[in-house]
């Protein structure tokens, strides 16, 4: 498998300007994330929301259970290519989040806008150290693979003339969107533990707030233990994405146990 | 080891509203070594820094002025010791001293009402009083007390961080203005008999902040009188003259006395 290194030192102009500034912050505790406020300028931001309710209301039937027992419901980004949503499946922003999370990807890309209802249940912590299976060859330089239906991604079940690769999460990014005039004590923020593995000592925990226009992006390790805090007092909304990097590269950095099959 | 170029300051209380403030207006400034509980403040540190997303390999030259963190409960055994030792061993050196943490607790029934004023009287005069006091004597035995040419070519200083509440009284506030009043003297024995050695002391007793005095001026007041050669005074900031009976009345700028 062909592993392309990309720059975003060159990132296209239209690109670049879809964000508010350049000083994202990179923060050590409780685990290495990056942090940042007013990512996009305003009226791309507005035009997110936009079709984020434009979808809801067009195309209702797109929101489905994201996982058992997970109490989102949300749309496949693969679904969302026709509008200003596809920016998170576009080849810049996947070569971005593997620069910034510091990864060789694949070009492979993952996610989903999520929903929480109202008083959505505390989530478990996990570390998203997860396979995915994408369809067809590695894609080039400059494009992206996205699921589809003839691979599922989580097995890799597929007829048998259908190629398919397994990849694993590599870097993810938690964008909030939707969720207007959030304040603390609304709940609905992100939980990142510093460890789960103490059951005598309650792990510390850094609450990500789900303000507008913000995101969380950190390398998928072993360590990388995290959930939805839950206890949200008004809808809350967001873009959970990932870029993978090979398997081989996953089990030469984490070793293939620390890998979590569904 | 300090850049050599800016001032080095140990600054407690970093993460609260007033060392926030001061840590984002002049981390640029001086090397500061920010003391805090459990936030920290919001600036480059070894904890974050800055990245640029479009070129996340490129250096941010926000990040080259990056505040040193040190958790501490300074009110524990030992603890301003570590810290003076810690900042000693970054550095290399201390040029401004500012005794800003502080506990505040309020008690709008008055003393008696209950216990609660009584069992706050310790931690109160132990974080607002003793700490400052702590830090003046081991900073000085430690890095200050042979160094006199030193200090004062470097302009050496404290300033320590009272209130309004020192010197006027106000309800509920018994306990807390009495450690501020006692803080606001201990300001003026040190600024005498550090005079020795050549540093200076001081103390700014702000209003309200922010909601009567912004806090962006009442860090500027930090700075103006680590850059003057004033010592032994308490001086208000956003302070009518009438309300600071006791204090001098001394100008940092146009509207502080």
């Amino acid at each position: 498998m062909v592993v392309v290194v990309v720059t975003t030192d060159s990132a296209p102009q239209w690109f670049a300007e879809l964000f508010a500034h350049r000083r994202w912050i990179r923060r050590i505790q409780p685990f290495p994330h990056v942090y940042a406020r007013d990512v996009f300028v305003p009226e791309f931001y507005q035009r997110l929301t936009d079709e984020l309710d434009r979808v809801r209301r067009e195309r209702p039937e797109l929101f489905g259970a994201i996982a058992e027992g997970y109490s989102a419901d949300g749309v496949q980004l693969a679904e969302l290519r026709d509008g200003p949503l596809a920016v998170f499946t576009s080849r810049e922003w996947h070569d971005l989040v593997a620069q910034v999370g510091g990864v060789e990807a694949t070009g492979d890309i993952e996610g989903s806008v999520h929903h929480h209802a109202p008083g959505s249940p505390f989530g478990w912590p996990h570390n998203d150290l997860n396979p995915a299976w994408f369809p067809g060859e590695p894609p080039g330089p400059d494009e992206v693979r996205v699921p589809d239906d003839t691979v599922d991604t989580k097995t890799g079940a597929r007829a048998p003339d259908v190629v398919a690769r397994e990849t694993v999460r590599a870097v993810a990014v938690l964008f909030y969107l939707g969720n207007p005039g959030w304040a603390p004590g609304d709940g609905g923020e992100t939980a990142l533990y510093d460890h789960v593995a103490d059951g005598n000592a309650l792990p510390s925990v850094t609450l990500v707030p789900p303000l507008d226009n913000s995101l969380v992006l950190f390398e998928v390790t072993p360590r990388s233990w995290h959930t939805f805090a839950g206890n949200n007092a008004k809808d809350r909304n967001s873009v959970v994405m990932w870029v993978h990097r090979t398997r081989a590269d996953a089990e030469q950095r984490w070793g293939g146990d620390r890998i979590v099959h569904w | 080891m300090s850049t050599g170029e800016r001032r080095v300051c140990l600054l407690t209380g970093a993460s609260g509203t007033l060392g926030d403030a001061f840590c984002r207006a002049y981390y640029q400034d001086y090397d500061i070594v920010a003391v805090c509980r459990t936030r920290t403040p919001d600036t480059p540190s070894q904890l974050k820094w800055y990245v640029d997303p479009l070129a996340p390999k490129t250096p941010v030259p926000d990040n080259e002025s990056r505040v040193f963190v040190v958790r501490a409960d300074l009110t524990q055994p030992g603890e301003v010791e570590r810290v003076v030792d810690l900042a000693l061993a970054r550095f290399g050196q201390v040029d401004l001293l500012v005794n800003n943490a502080a506990q505040v607790r309020l008690h709008p029934r008055g003393i008696v009402d209950g216990d609660a004023a009584l069992e706050q009287f310790d931690p109160h005069f132990a974080l607002n009083v003793s700490v400052p006091l702590r830090f003046s004597a081991r900073l000085a035995q430690r890095s200050w007390l042979h160094a006199g040419d030193e200090n004062r070519s470097r302009n050496r200083n404290i300033v320590n961080v009272s209130s309004i509440s020192g010197s006027e009284v106000y309800p509920g506030q018994t306990v807390y203005s009495a450690s501020k009043a006692a803080l606001d003297h201990l300001t003026r024995g040190i600024a005498a008999e550090f005079a020795e050695f050549g540093v200076r002391a001081n103390a700014i007793a702000p209003n309200s902040f922010p909601a009567l005095v912004p806090t962006e001026r009442v860090a500027q007041a930090i700075a103006e009188l680590d850059a003057s050669s004033l010592s032994g005074g308490v001086f208000g900031v956003g302070v009518e003259p009438e309300e600071l009976a006791g204090s001098r009345r001394v100008g940092l700028d146009a509207e502080s006395y």
